[in-house]
């Protein structure tokens, strides 16, 4: 881990690569300057870093106190494997969108020579080409590479046509792993500092640095290093683990219920004969003690209908982040309480009380394969997985009281705010109670009231300096001005309007800035990866107050979505449409999914608003990081701690925050996310 | 008495815990004010009489629990703890774990089973399962080599069995662990065994509570 925290010599980038799934927390301090840094190896080649760097007294002449607040992303690409005589190749973005105090671009060659020693080398652009400089090669393509044009318009706009212009200076190093834990590396760097130097907050006497390395064997590293030819020196903590491995217990859910033969299961008195062929609802007996069971796995059972050899339940998981392991132990349950001439099973999922995907399976099989070895892979491959809307799935059958359906909830809340323009770190807690009511299946009324007791999110004393509309530079006033929040109040419907189809309409407070209406359609089949939505919002600007109030600001806004699941991990989005200030663009993420919940994406999203009328940063662009509860808990949990990094928040690009949108509630019991989680059918 | 060809602390532990409570099945329980299902299920088995099992995971000292025979199916008895784990047992032989944390999802031991039981030495193989931290079924095959270690005998409180030390080490391409089992020289039964479950869980000591 470099000083730059990401995979590197000291300072200079190396052209290794972290191992696949990699995340990587780093903290760096040295005379003024500090990095705060996250690094994602989001593929085997592709790495992505985040640095959030604070120069103190970097712009005595311009900012606020003099002291830099930059937000820098990197992005790097392996292009040439390690061979072996041929050494790896990597390419690099250097702070491709932010402030442009790091930008720089390199091509770099590693190689390991003998064991436990590799030698790197390369060539910078930019801050990379910045000490001992030459004309640029690349100029033989043209004279434009010669010279690196000053950085124009906003800062933060992605700057092609700065890419690999201009001087240009080589770098390289070598690193030894003297032993397991200890590494030592040396460098001849070819970033002068100037703009440090310049500033006076750094003593660059030249381009040699060392550093030296201890690695914990639980992830924790502890580096030290002198930099700029032995005039500073800099410590290091970093934090290494892989998200496909869980640091904690993993795991510890209780055991499910065995599967129970059917000679043995429980008999109806008489046999169960009805004298219809269409379904008809479990005997009142029978369905209770279901739903015991279904209870004791933290399952809520709305419904059982049973034909003369097949029964259907309607069951609502609210604990297990795999459906598939909800339909599991349903369906093993039901074993236990069938009688034996119900041959067929057919357990329907089911999210804000829309039924989603029905999977049937035969009770033979179930007890033929509970104790395979193979026994997953062929329960997926015997089951039956098809819309809940489907032709031939028995209808939801609700019994007797179960509507209205109310509960709350209270408890302690926490917001954090990451690298804030001028401020680190920025957080709330407080106390929150939430209540709902579901009326009918799928309409649902809801409301959630934050007290805060404590946080600094409302020191901020920066007014908003947007062209545009105030649509979310503003979004700080709303935790000034009261302490009491009413986060939310509405009234949601939730329906299916056919097959592979599902709506959604929201009105009432949406979220903590807004309040209005809003309606969805989605189209979804079960087994596509294709996923169309289009949304419909009328949105007017709640009082910063946070209470019943509206603000004239209001507007008419919406998108066509096309989702799309790659199946090798990466799930792709594009929404294009009007945002919140007016403005006309399309917004495009792509995200890592990890089969255990966790999440790592980016987005970005380019509207009609000209990049000097956004301001800094040009266009709204950040990374979204999602990391399960069970993953750190080892107990099943659907929630999640999530979190949204941009370099900037501004008022282009600025989309509603309505809660509940229909691709994220209705995917997970959908394929293809329903058979990657598969393996834990029989768990 | 005892002698352990290895010592393996948590298999002491678990010896040690075994002589000083004479019933563990009974005096886990207290009064209790609302029972869960999963304990009123074993309350019930405990009353009844169900054969029971003391068994630890042998890397986390503290983790031993009696568990009890719930059911059989096929040849496979389930059995359960009071804080709701499951073991698969076929023939004292481990074929599955529920909720001890990287469990073992499933084994085919037909081969080495039958091996061990009936003290043919030579190699077997033996397959196995588990979820990775991805939740993706692993499928693992070892060969493993069945041999004999000669008698032991094994106090189980009440009485001492002879058995016959049985020991099977296994190994894949980049796996290896070894497995022993006390077998009965009388009835054939597993007395005492220690399993290898899974990477992420180690071994399991499992040993018969005379009842």
């Amino acid at each position: 881990m470099s000083f730059m925290g990401r995979p590197g010599i000291v300072e200079m980038p190396t052209a290794a690569s972290q191992p696949d799934a990699q995340m990587s927390l780093g903290y760096a301090q040295f005379d003024n300057v500090s990095r705060t840094s996250l690094t994602f190896q989001a593929s085997d080649r592709l790495s992505g870093t985040f640095r959030y760097s604070i120069l103190d007294g970097f712009d005595e002449a311009r900012f606020f106190d003099g002291t830099r607040y930059d937000r820098s992303f990197d992005i790097s690409y392996r292009f040439i494997d390690e061979g072996e005589y041929r050494p790896a190749f990597t390419i690099g973005l250097q702070d491709f969108t932010g402030t442009g105090v790091y930008s720089s671009e390199y091509v770099v060659a590693s190689k390991t020579v003998v064991d436990r020693v590799r030698l790197t080398g390369g060539i910078g652009w930019g801050r990379l080409g910045s000490h001992d400089s030459f004309d640029n090669p690349l100029g033989i393509f043209g004279d434009s590479f010669k010279t690196r044009p000053g950085i124009n318009g906003e800062a933060g706009e992605v700057q092609f046509d700065q890419w690999f212009r201009g001087p240009a200076a080589l770098f390289g190093g070598v690193e030894w792993q003297a032993t397991d834990r200890i590494k030592l590396n040396f460098e001849y760097s070819s970033d002068g500092y100037a703009a440090e130097k310049d500033a006076g907050i750094f003593d660059y006497s030249g381009p040699l640095n060392v550093s030296a390395e201890y690695r914990f064997e639980n992830g924790i590293g502890l580096s030290a290093a002198v930099l700029g030819g032995g005039t500073t020196v800099s410590g290091m903590l970093s934090y290494s683990f892989n998200v496909k491995e869980p640091p904690g217990p993993i795991d510890r859910e209780a055991a499910p219920l065995p599967v129970l033969p059917r000679q043995a299961a429980p008999r109806i008195e008489g046999g169960w004969a009805p004298s219809t062929a269409s379904p008809v609802a479990a005997p009142e007996t029978l369905r209770n003690r279901a739903a015991a069971l279904l209870d004791e796995q933290g399952l809520r059972l709305e419904s059982l209908t049973m034909t003369r050899s097949a029964a259907t339940l309607y069951i609502v998981n609210e604990r297990y982040p795999a459906s598939a392991e909800a339909i599991g132990r349903a369906a093993r349950a039901m074993t236990r309480v069938l009688p034996p001439e119900i041959g067929r099973i057919t357990v329907v999922t089911q999210t804000q009380g829309m039924p989603v995907t029905a999977v049937t399976l035969e009770r033979s099989e179930l007890e033929r394969l509970e104790h395979e070895l193979d026994g997953s892979w062929q329960s997926y491959a015997s089951a039956k997985i098809q819309d809940a809307k489907a032709p031939g799935i028995a209808p939801r059958v609700p019994g007797p009281g179960q509507y209205p359906d109310f509960g709350y909830s209270f408890g302690l809340y926490a917001i954090p705010l990451f690298f804030d323009v001028d401020e680190p770190v920025r957080g709330e807690v407080g106390l929150q109670l939430g209540a709902g009511l579901e009326a009918a299946p799928g309409l649902i009324f809801s409301g959630n009231l934050r007290q805060k007791i404590a946080g600094n999110i409302d020191d901020s004393d920066r007014p908003p300096n947007s062209e545009l509309p105030h649509v979310r530079t503003d979004s700080l006033r709303y935790y000034d001005e009261t302490d009491l929040e009413m986060t939310h109040l509405t009234a949601e419907y939730f329906f299916r309007p056919g097959q592979d189809l599902y709506g959604r309409v929201t009105a009432g407070y949406l979220e903590r800035m807004y309040g209005g209406a809003s309606g969805e359609i989605l189209w979804k089949p079960v087994d596509s990866r294709v996923g169309l939505g289009l949304e419909l919002d009328y949105a007017r600007k709640r009082d910063f107050d946070m209470g019943f109030g509206f603000q004239d600001y209001d507007m008419t806004l919406g998108h066509a979505s096309v989702y799309y699941d790659f199946q090798n991990g990466y799930v792709g989005q594009v929404d294009a449409g009007r945002y919140l200030a007016g403005d006309w663009g399309a917004t495009f993420s792509l995200d890592r999914e990890f089969d255990n919940g966790w999440r790592v994406g980016a987005f970005f999203t380019l509207t009609d608003v000209p990049y000097d009328e956004f301001g800094e940063g040009s266009f709204d662009k950040g990374i979204e990081v999602e990391i399960p509860i069970s993953w750190l808990s080892g107990q099943p949990s659907k929630s999640g701690f999530s979190t949204t990094l941009r370099p900037v928040t501004r008022d282009g690009g600025a989309q509603l925050d309505v809660r509940n949108r229909l691709h994220d509630l209705v995917r997970s019991d959908q394929e293809p996310k329903l058979g990657d989680s598969w393996g834990r059918f029989w768990r | 008495m005892i002698r352990l060809p290895l010592l393996l602390p948590l298999l002491g532990a678990l010896l040690a815990g075994a002589c000083s409570i004479p019933d563990p099945v009974s005096a886990v329980f207290g009064a209790r004010e609302e029972q869960t299902p999963s304990e009123r299920r074993y309350e019930g088995l405990a009353q009844a009489g169900a054969p029971a099992v003391l068994a630890g995971v042998e890397n986390e000292e503290d983790r031993f629990a009696a568990f009890l025979k719930a059911e059989e199916r096929n040849g496979i008895g389930s059995w359960v703890s009071i804080d709701n784990v499951n073991l698969s047992l076929r023939n004292g032989f481990l074929v599955a774990t529920r909720g001890l944390g990287g469990d073992m999802m499933s084994a085919d031991v037909g081969e080495v089973q039958a091996a061990i039981l009936f003290d043919f030495p030579g190699y077997y193989p033996r397959f196995q399962s588990y979820l990775d931290g991805e939740n993706q079924v692993v499928i693992r095959s070892f060969v493993c080599k069945v041999a004999s270690r000669g008698a032991r005998e094994v106090d189980l409180g009440p009485f001492t069995a002879r058995t016959r030390l049985m020991e099977e080490d296994c190994k894949s391409s980049d796996q290896s662990f070894v497995n022993l089992y006390w077998v009965d020289d009388g009835t054939g039964e597993v007395r005492q065994s220690r399993q290898w479950a899974s990477p992420r869980l180690g071994p399991i000591a499992i040993r018969q509570i005379p009842r």
